[in-house]
């Protein structure tokens, strides 16, 4: 594999090719659906509002754009929150999704959809109770994995493995006790799928994520310490027991968040950071950024797919992913085993 | 004094890993702390790093309570290479040792470049530096990883004396390359940094050490000039195998005794019938 010589150097470079990159994907996104608009219109609408009418202007803002928003920003966040799961366990097999994170606001979120929405408005109690349930399975498992001060990562994903068996029979439990109404999202919940989220989600939702990333992405050297090791990181001036706690609670905050706008979106938190370290080595000052970006990138990619694919029908983006990042993830457990990472 | 300890003790449950040990170091000097495997020298190094929480005793550096300190302060004027190293990302070389640099993150980024070329070529490792970390032998990641704490520590500060801790620095080095490490602490101890280092072989003690301290079963044997503390009678004594000592007050060194050592009876089962 090829570095480059100085880190930074080349980051520029490689951030306009993935902005471009997703510009155009933007505008194929933008154009593409039942109602087809011409990326050529899309462009001539931007200096003339006249060039489009009326409903292709409402689906254009109504519908596409904040989904665009929402497929952006989720992307960018779970690849974001990857790369910062496995820096904090110095593990390249670590994700929200594998290790039960995701789950775990999965179940609490159908849990307030079958019995709490009298309690609390959903625009304000989904994204909570989904946080609430990511929090308490990270505690779980990141406790369950500590064995005499270390993660051990097989430990963790075990766990993980259990964690999401229990969630899904817990959601199971759940809908045989819901209503039609609440049967469908929670059902829904298990495949990640962008279509429900209303702009009253978005806009609770959207900025949580952005903050939660960009807490993320501003670590990157004290990221790149804690990958010499715990000790060795606190012996450079970094205060790991607090970059611990908060790098957590920014997971848990970019996963349940993710959770409660479109469900179980699983592996762009492995796949992404993965690319993004064969592409330019693991120096998070490149890796953080650029998981963002391609994050965003990939989650577009999949979800123009899924809604365009089987047009009028659609694919919930989650089974795209999965589809993927299943074969992915055995592929790099192939690429581990043997090694001492596992242990 | 740059480091001063005083009354270290620590147990692991009903076990006594270190029982009152102190230990002195000022600018300029290299400790070298000895013992048997076992003896309690990690121990101790993790206890001066502030790795383990002091259970009795007090440590002081800069005349300032360890504790005290706050970390980012600390990790301009002290460094630490560990025994094991775990990094297993594909860094490149020199941005490994530019980690080191991360405490001083403020200063001009073409000075931060020169001091990572100067201690890549200082440890003999300007030729691996666009290498991976993951490519590289044990030795040559030690090197690294020593060029990386080197760099941490490079520039005299501005008050107070800098510190090197050092937990066996050549255990995976040739013979060539521990004497280059230990001519490296010596170069540093002349610019005033204070050096502590365990080593496991008294010749270099002997030949870069000021003052050492022996360890045996969590308790100082002796302290002192390594001529003094070193005797023929104490290593025999600790380590239960025969030496001389030469009687050369300049360059003092250590053999074990006989040109070659009673064979070893292996167990029964083990030998061929």
């Amino acid at each position: 594999m090829l570095h480059r010589a100085r880190p930074g150097r080349g980051l520029s470079r490689r951030v306009a090719g993935l902005v471009l990159a997703l510009a155009c994907v933007c505008l194929v996104a933008l154009s593409l659906g039942p109602v087809p608009i011409a990326p050529g219109r899309l462009l001539a609408a931007i200096g003339n509002a006249t060039a489009l009418a009326d409903y292709e202007h409402a689906v254009l803002w109504q519908i596409r754009l904040p989904r665009i928003v929402l497929a952006l920003a989720i992307g960018a966040a779970l690849g974001i929150a990857g790369a910062g799961m496995q820096a904090l366990l110095r593990n390249p097999l670590a994700e929200p999704g594998l290790v039960g994170v995701s789950s775990g606001a999965a179940l609490s979120a159908a849990a307030y959809l079958v019995l709490g929405t009298g309690l609390v408005p959903v625009a304000l109690g989904l994204p909570l109770a989904s946080f609430a349930g990511a929090a308490i399975a990270a505690w779980a498992v990141l406790r369950l994995a500590l064995v005499g001060g270390r993660t051990q990562v097989a430990t963790m994903l075990l766990a993980g493995l259990a964690l999401n068996a229990v969630a899904g029979a817990g959601i199971g439990l759940l809908s045989y006790v819901a209503d039609d109404f609440a049967l469908r999202a929670v059902t829904l919940w298990m495949f990640g799928s962008l279509a429900r989220a209303g702009l009253a989600d978005l806009a609770v939702g959207v900025p949580l994520l952005l903050i939660a990333a960009t807490w993320i992405g501003l670590r990157a050297r004290a990221l790149n310490a804690l990958l010499l090791g715990e000790a060795e990181a606190r012996h450079l001036g970094v205060d790991v027991e607090a970059l611990k706690r908060r790098l957590t609670l920014a997971i848990v905050v970019a996963a349940g968040i993710a959770v409660a706008l479109a469900g179980i979106i699983g592996f762009v938190g492995l796949i992404v950071p993965h690319l993004v370290r064969l592409w330019v080595g693991p120096d998070h000052r490149l890796v953080l950024p650029l998981s963002g970006l391609l994050g965003a990138l990939l989650l577009l990619v999949a979800d123009t797919l899924a809604r365009t694919l089987f047009m009028p029908a659609e694919l919930p983006v989650g089974i795209l992913t999965a589809l993927v990042g299943g074969p992915f993830f055995l592929a790099l457990l192939l690429r581990y085993r043997g090694g001492a990472e596992l242990s | 004094m740059t480091l001063h300890a005083d009354g270290l003790g620590y147990r692991l449950g009903a076990q006594h890993l270190l029982r009152d040990v102190s230990l002195s170091v000022g600018p300029g000097e290299v400790h070298a702390i000895l013992g048997p495997n076992g003896a309690g020298k990690s121990t101790l190094l993790n206890l001066l790093a502030g790795d383990r929480r002091v259970q009795a005793g007090t440590i002081a550096f800069n005349a300032r309570p360890l504790t005290d300190w706050p970390l980012p302060q600390l990790a301009t004027l002290r460094a630490v290479l560990p025994q094991r190293h775990e990094l297993s990302f594909a860094f490149a070389v020199e941005d490994v040792v530019a980690m080191g640099r991360l405490p001083a993150s403020a200063s001009h980024p073409a000075r931060e470049r020169a001091i990572v070329d100067a201690a890549l070529r200082l440890t003999a490792t300007d030729h691996l530096r666009s290498r991976p970390y993951t490519a590289l032998s044990g030795g040559e990641r030690a090197r690294v990883q020593f060029a990386r704490v080197l760099a941490q520590i490079w520039d005299p500060p501005a008050s107070g004396t800098r510190l090197l801790l050092l937990d066996e620095p050549t255990a995976s080095l040739d013979l060539a390359h521990q004497h280059h490490c230990l001519r490296i602490a010596r170069a540093f101890a002349a610019q005033g940094v204070a050096v502590i280092a365990v080593l496991h072989d008294p010749n270099l003690v002997f030949a870069y050490a000021d003052s050492a301290t022996l360890l045996c079963c969590g308790e100082v044997v002796a302290q002192g000039v390594p001529g003094e503390v070193l005797t023929a009678a104490r290593i025999e004594r600790v380590y239960g195998i025969p030496v001389e000592v030469s009687a050369e007050p300049d360059a003092p060194w250590v053999r074990v005794a006989g040109n070659r050592l009673d064979p070893l009876l292996l167990p029964e089962a083990l030998v061929d019938r």
